[in-house]
């Protein structure tokens, strides 16, 4: 640790830049990483994390600026290429392939003079990588059938195989329990007394003391600050992480009307699932809910579970006063359900059809007598959505994958409303939305609430819960640890409870 | 369309037309706008088809008759009906490869029934379109059910079928000895072959399904993206049961129309079949990868390949080389509509191919 701040940098990233068509990913940041130091990498979505550490990794290139190992210029084309220059990512989804035994795993895309493998040999090499992570499990085992704890471990031992000056870890304790935590920790720190420069990722603040020396804040592709650990605290970095908190909207919540006093729109009782323990959760009529969490908090999950995508789960879901015995999609429509997946290129839209087609998708009753489609009513039911909801879209008969991101999520949207839903689930509805389509989406939203429409949104920044929301979950670990409202708190004590302060 | 054109004029006043009279431009425009209708990715079919009749009527003998166009749209009736049914499973997502087996065992059972058994010709053909439909109604409920890919579980019904209609007939035709009977696979009405009206009749009712229904859109909807469906509410189950219900209804009714024009069962009536059913709804235009294809365009391909296998036919092309030849220019006729159509199509439409995982295949791309 002495040597944390001492000598040559083993990393040095100087001036990177990165433009995508319309943002801005990162924008000059330089940083500093010393031989035997650990360095928290920390900013919300879209700050710039996974830009950066794209490029380190070889799988982008910079548009402006330069990457520099042991004081040397390091070309990083290829993620091979970073390899060999000694820069190792583990990725957040390991890359290892289940089919595969360990030591495969291990040696996977190795260059081999003869192309011949000898058996014995790999094992061996394979039980000293592992053993360089204190573990002893039989390279011969097939890769799927090991804990995630246990591909982790291998993921890492495969990376020390390429002898990295730099080793970045991406959330690597995402998938592990407490216990699997403190001994991954353990295994970060004995890596960095070796003598490699370690760059950790996580989402989890109360980690962060425990393993790293200094801290990194991005924020909108800049570097706000790099600090000693010792220096900083957990309130400080959530500020600097946030930046300075967007004016609060005027457009406060219902203040006059409490909507929880309504009957209950949405309701999950005692749900139990790999990811959910216990969870209970309830949507009043004409109020808006948002769940707020870190990746991997279990908010994908919920929305799964209500809109009947997650088999096999305990506890009762109960929807305007029925519990639903049946768990479908088609079931959940029914009962006057929508729901907008936070994929929706992959699981919201199909990019072939067009704008109106997509529109009325969920409700192929409403715009066909006896299965045959009446052109009229299908136009009419799409032009009043897009009307409503403001798409703009040339015309109707425009395919659905020409629209800018905004104007598909309004589709996605749109077709619910155009069904007649009273419950929307709507996960990061704002995800690669501009600020005015965002701002528009949301303004829809405080309108339906008139109506009575009950709304479960989880958004993508921490900010629009205080622009929409009457009530506010806050989960970690498959769990509500904290209810309120956007009134009571900050999001700056919001950004810090999902993180894991108490 | 008196609108439409005007828009047309409007846009392209001043540029292609300044030198026109108004009178002689109009007509041009009306083309231009029903070329725009027609839609661009039948261009390049259209002109392979356009080339291949050219280069026929000056080479082939008789190609040029209206005999000989009558023989071409009666033989590829057979095929063509199937291919309407296989233009819904491939937009589907899905295929089927048991279709030629489909129609041997049919026609042998036919012979059976018939022949054996004394089934009036009637009955017996019911019987076997609801066999028919009952199998591919199998196919796709095995398919969804244990999330088999399509390829594999038609693999295995193409072996069962076909081996089924050999046992049955000793693969050896039965005659079916009827003369009514034999008009439906040989006869005309007003100088029209029976067969081309059964596919100009079921084209019609297909186009509709595909166009114009709820059923016809949750088969694209499925077949573009199941994922986004499955959440739109759609039932993936009955999509994919049905269009294999109707792939196995329609081999059962080519079936019998190729009996009857052969007058037997005969248990080899379908072999190859899949090849040239699959070929025409490929070069019609329709994504093996799903959501995207129209009845049209298979009206066109399965005109296509008839066109090709009878010009082939009239120049006395060794049998074996016409093979050769059929597989090259399909090929060739994929690649210049995909090239037209702008292509790309086959790389950025992969992650939606089937929700089936595909085996792991041990490549390091990032060592490349």
């Amino acid at each position: 640790m002495e040597r944390a701040a001492t000598g040559q940098a083993v990393l040095a990233v100087q001036d990177l830049a990165k433009y995508y068509p319309g943002t801005t990913a990162l924008n000059g940041v330089s940083l500093m990483v010393h031989a035997g130091e650990v360095r928290a990498l920390l900013g919300k979505n879209g700050a710039g994390k996974s830009t950066l550490v794209k490029i380190l990794s070889g799988v982008e290139q910079p548009d402006r600026g330069k990457v520099l190992v042991d004081g040397r210029p390091a070309t990083l084309s290829v993620p091979a290429k970073a390899r060999e220059e000694g820069i190792v990512t583990v990725h957040q989804d390991l890359g290892i392939l289940p089919d595969l035994s360990i030591a495969e795993n291990l040696f996977l895309g190795r260059r081999n003079p003869l192309g011949v493998v000898r058996q014995g040999t790999r094992t061996q090499a394979a039980k000293r990588l592992l053993a360089r992570v204190g573990s002893d499990l039989d390279p011969r085992a097939r890769a799927g059938e090991l804990s995630p704890h246990n591909q982790q471990l291998v993921a890492i031992a495969r990376a020390l195989g390429d002898e990295p000056r730099v080793l970045i870890l991406d959330e690597p304790t995402s998938a592990l329990h407490s216990s699997e935590v403190d001994r991954l920790l353990e295994l970060v720190r004995a890596l960095a007394a070796e003598g490699t420069a370690i760059i950790y990722i996580s989402h989890r603040l109360d980690e962060i003391p425990r393993v790293a020396n200094s801290v990194t804040v991005l924020r909108d592709g800049r570097h706000i600050a790099t600090t000693p650990w010792d220096e900083t605290d957990i309130d400080t970095v959530v500020a600097q992480m946030l930046g300075r908190t967007l004016e609060r909207e005027s457009a406060r919540p219902n203040p006059t009307d409490d909507a929880t006093a309504r009957p209950e729109a949405l309701t999950l009782r005692d749900v139990t699932t790999t990811k959910l323990r216990r969870f209970n959760l309830t949507v009043h009529r004409g109020e808006i809910v948002g769940l707020w969490g870190m990746p991997g908090c279990g908010r994908s999950e919920v929305f799964r579970v209500c809109f009947g995508l997650r088999k096999g789960h305990k506890g009762v879901v109960t929807v305007n006063g029925e519990p639903l015995k049946r768990h479908n999609p088609a079931a959940r429509i029914r009962a006057a359900m929508g729901f907008s997946p936070d994929d929706r290129k992959r699981d919201g839209l199909v990019s072939g059809m067009s704008v109106a087609e997509n529109l009325v998708l969920a409700c192929p009753k409403k715009v066909s007598r006896w299965g045959v489609i009446s052109p009229r009513r299908q136009r009419r039911l799409a032009q009043t959505e897009v009307e409503r909801l403001g798409i703009k879209t040339a015309s109707l008969r425009v395919s659905v994958g020409a629209l800018s991101g905004g104007n598909q999520q309004k589709v996605v949207v749109g077709r619910w409303l155009a069904s007649s839903s009273r419950v929307l689930l709507l996960d990061e509805p704002t995800k690669g939305v501009d600020v005015g389509a965002k701002a528009e989406l949301y303004r829809v939203l405080r309108d339906l609430r008139e109506s009575g429409l009950a709304v479960l949104v989880a958004p993508t920044e921490v900010e629009e819960l205080f622009t929409a929301c009457d009530r506010i979950l806050v989960m970690r670990d498959g769990l509500v640890v904290l209810e309120t409202t956007p009134t009571r708190t900050t999001p700056e004590t919001l950004m810090a409870v999902a993180m894991g302060r108490d | 369309m008196t609108t439409r054109v005007r828009d047309h004029s409007a846009v392209k006043e001043g540029s292609t037309r300044a030198t026109n009279s108004s009178k002689s431009a109009r007509p041009t425009e009306t083309v231009k706008c029903l070329m725009q209708r027609i839609d661009r990715q039948y261009a390049g079919l259209l002109g392979a088809l356009a080339i291949l009749i050219v280069v026929l009527s000056f080479t082939a003998p008789h190609f040029v008759t209206l005999r000989n166009a009558t023989n071409i749209l009666q033989s590829v009736s057979f095929l063509g009906i199937i291919s309407l049914g296989m233009t819904l499973v491939i937009v589907a997502a899905e295929i089927d490869i048991s279709v030629g087996s489909a129609m041997s065992l049919y026609s042998a059972l036919l012979g059976v029934l018939v022949t054996h058994h004394r089934w009036p010709i009637l009955a017996a053909a019911f019987a076997v379109i609801a066999l028919g439909a009952l199998v591919g109604a199998g196919a796709g409920y095995v398919r969804h059910r244990f999330n088999v890919p399509s390829f594999i579980v038609t693999l295995a019904l193409l072996s069962t079928l076909a081996g089924f209609a050999q046992y049955l007939t000793n693969a050896s035709p039965i005659a079916i000895t009827s003369g009514t009977f034999a008009k439906l696979g040989g006869g005309t009405i007003h100088d029209v072959p029976i067969p081309l009206l059964f596919f100009l009749g079921l084209f019609i009712v297909f186009w509709f399904v595909a166009e114009k229904t709820t059923f016809g859109r949750s088969v694209y909807a499925v077949g573009g993206n199941a994922e986004a469906a499955l959440i739109a509410g759609l039932s993936l189950r009955r999509v994919r049961i049905l269009v294999f219900t109707m792939t196995g209804l329609l081999s059962a009714v080519s079936a019998i129309l190729l009996s009857s024009l052969i007058g037997s069962g005969n248990s080899g009536i379908g072999t190859g079949a899949e090849f040239q059913v699959i070929a025409a709804v490929i070069v019609g235009g329709t994504s093996l990868f799903g959501g995207r294809g129209k009845m049209t365009g298979t009206l066109l391909g399965v005109v296509f390949i008839g066109v090709l296998t009878n010009g082939m036919v009239l120049l006395g092309a060794n049998q074996y080389l016409q093979q050769v030849a059929q597989g090259l220019i399909i090929l060739a006729a994929v690649l210049v509509s995909e090239t037209l159509r702008g292509g790309g199509r086959w790389h950025h439409r992969s992650r939606h191919e089937t929700e089936t995982p595909v085996p792991n295949v041990v490549v390091n791309t990032a060592d490349a």
